[in-house]
């Protein structure tokens, strides 16, 4: 990276938190809410492209994972732990939970894995559906102590979209570096040619486990902004489908790619957002995500991200046509 | 020792049931390289169609017919639109896909039909009797006695005639069954009509049990599933004793784990089957390889 891309990073930095302050004070509740969500679901699509892209793991519970953090925040809070130590418990139970597929990572590639993290997440629900004792059951948990935000003469919204925003725009630096830097050098090694990796002396264990465990702490912190705009859990939010529509979305917006888990946070919060605005129920939601999926595999395998580069040579071919006729 | 024998019996039972949705799965799989996830759907559509539709009222092998009608309809549907144009594409873009029309029918049927259960009358009567001290009702011993006949049936099938010995080649090898002058492509299709085939039979016999929904078959899918995976996905006689396994597996973990958490018997199954084959469950693909 040279001097220059470096400071106009920071400049972006500096450029997207003011925006987010300014937005803080100007913004009317609903989209701050709106706002807070986007923020959440792009880091947690960070996450998920960690698993799914840059680490090749067809992980099909990624809303389980969150769920862990989202319950564990809830109850921390209503337990009376204060809101970082509830966010530190939302954090470690994400990753717990996400460590807990590395496992069965570790000896399965491929279908399987996408089979058993598929009934981990049928699971996942069954249990937070069942445990009335704990998770409240189909009803969720109601936290209303994060009705009042803890800076006093702050609305809650305002506050939540403030560190939302802020911890995403700081996610996306991390991550972008992280993939770039020697992690993600190792992690690409370990999945386009993991006999080479070990032979260099990779242990694959310890990566995975890095992997899984770093994958879920992410997915953690968007769990707790995504209880802290709603004060609320309930396993609607951390069904079979919302996995489905975040792996959808980070196919479509595109796999190992940063920018593409921002465009993938854009689908998943956008597109059920955009029915209601056209007036369809939000009931279709998940055929759209089917169609869009079936075309988007049969078209743009690699997602919107290869949009451009893939416009550009489709007119550079034209363009050379032209010249040569 | 009686609420064991009856668990065991219930387990077959439902294990029997379970194996003619695994096979279908297996089947697909074996020759295509494709897992089905929305095998349980195309099921499901049947029963649906059936109850929505009044066919209910007709005989017996007229429901039967409409029922793997639709499902092998569906599934050749499936194969031709959605997966056909992805043949060269990896691994779990084609799991993905599959769960996409698994969402799809599963949301298109909560529309159209609703989610409350409908009934669905036993077709095999509602006789109960014991066997020892065990109540075995007459639609489980059905269920058990036809998916025996169905299984062997289709064995000898594969065994013994042009097409079944095609399949199998095709199975094996596929770029060998092309030179060889098989044509794989419309195989392929046969498979998943015969999948589908499967799938509207195991809706037949679960309706009754179920009740017709539009999740009927999700739980027994995952079921599957964890079958089918003991069986590395690819060996059909192994995914059938392990439905047997798996069904009597459920039942005692019905005994004996309280129920908010036996949604999670698949995922311990699966991971169970790791802990009992620790050499991985893909041993047969690095076979194929050589």
């Amino acid at each position: 990276m040279n001097i220059l891309s470096r400071w106009s990073s920071v400049a972006l930095t500096v450029a997207a938190v003011v925006v987010i302050a300014i937005l803080t004070t100007v913004l009317p509740g609903f989209r701050l809410s709106l706002g807070t969500q986007l923020f959440a679901y792009i880091i947690i699509c960070l996450s998920a492209n960690l698993l799914f892209g840059y680490a090749d793991e067809i992980v099909l519970a990624q809303a389980a994972i969150v769920g862990f953090g989202s319950y564990g925040f809830a109850v921390a809070v209503n337990a009376g732990a204060p809101l970082v130590m509830a966010a530190l418990v939302a954090i470690a139970l994400s990753s717990v939970g996400s460590v807990l597929l590395a496992f069965p990572a570790l000896r399965l590639q491929g279908l399987f894995l996408a089979i058993i993290t598929l009934a981990f997440q049928f699971a996942f629900s069954g249990i937070a559906e069942g445990w009335r004792a704990v998770t409240g059951g189909l009803n969720g948990i109601a936290v209303n102590s994060l009705f009042t935000a803890p800076v006093p003469g702050m609305e809650a919204e305002r506050f939540w979209f403030l560190v939302a925003g802020i911890l995403a725009v700081l996610l996306v630096l991390a991550l972008r570096r992280l993939v770039r830097g020697p992690f993600g050098r190792g992690l690409a090694a370990l999945r386009d040619a993991p006999e080479a990796a070990a032979a260099l002396g990779m242990r694959a264990l310890h990566w995975k486990l890095v992997t899984f465990a770093l994958a879920g702490g992410i997915s953690g912190i968007g769990a707790v902004l995504l209880v802290g705009r709603t004060a609320y859990v309930s396993p609607g939010s951390y069904t079979v489908q919302q996995s489905m529509l975040i792996t959808v979305a980070i196919i479509v917006g595109g796999v190992a790619s940063i920018t593409g888990s921002v465009l993938a946070a854009i689908i998943v919060v956008g597109l059920p957002e955009l029915l209601f605005a056209l007036g369809a129920s939000a009931e279709l939601t998940p055929v759209i995500i089917a169609l869009t999926i079936v075309v988007c595999l049969r078209f743009l395998p690699r997602g919107i991200v290869s949009l451009p580069g893939l416009v550009g040579r489709r007119l550079r071919r034209a363009r050379a046509k032209e010249a040569s006729s | 020792m009686d609420t064991i024998l009856t668990a065991v019996v219930f387990g077959i039972a439902n294990g029997s049931l379970l194996a003619l949705l695994t096979f279908g799965l297996v089947l697909v799989y074996r020759a295509t390289g494709q897992l089905n996830l929305a095998h349980g759907m195309i099921g499901t559509i049947g029963a649906l169609v059936v109850v929505e539709y009044g066919i209910i009222d007709l005989p017996m092998p007229v429901i039967l017919l409409v029922m793997c009608g639709v499902s092998a309809l569906l599934a050749l549907a499936t194969q031709q639109l959605v997966l056909r144009p992805m043949r060269n594409s990896p691994v779990w873009s084609v799991v993905v896909a599959t769960l996409a029309v698994a969402l799809l029918l599963r949301t298109v049927a909560n529309i159209a039909w609703g989610n409350t259960p409908r009934p669905f009358p036993p077709i095999f009567g509602r006789k109960v009797f014991l066997i020892g001290s065990v109540p075995v009702s007459s639609q489980q011993a059905a269920t058990i006695v036809v998916t025996v006949v169905f299984l062997l049936g289709f064995a000898a099938f594969y065994k013994f005639t042009r097409l079944g010995t095609a399949l199998r080649a095709m199975a094996a090898n596929r770029t060998g069954a092309d030179i060889a002058g098989i044509p794989t492509g419309r195989l392929e299709s046969l498979v998943w009509v015969i999948g589908g085939v499967f799938a509207g039979l195991t809706a037949f016999f679960g309706s009754p049990i179920t009740f017709v929904t539009p999740g009927m078959l999700e739980p027994l899918l995952l079921l599957a599933l964890a079958a089918a995976a003991i069986g590395g996905l690819t060996s059909l006689s192994v995914a059938v004793a392990g439905a047997l396994v798996v069904g009597v597996a459920n039942e005692f973990a019905s005994l004996y784990i309280p129920s908010q958490f036996r949604a999670s018997v698949p995922v311990l199954v699966i991971g169970l089957a790791l802990l009992l084959r620790p050499q991985g469950l893909t041993v047969r693909r690095q076979r194929g390889a050589v």
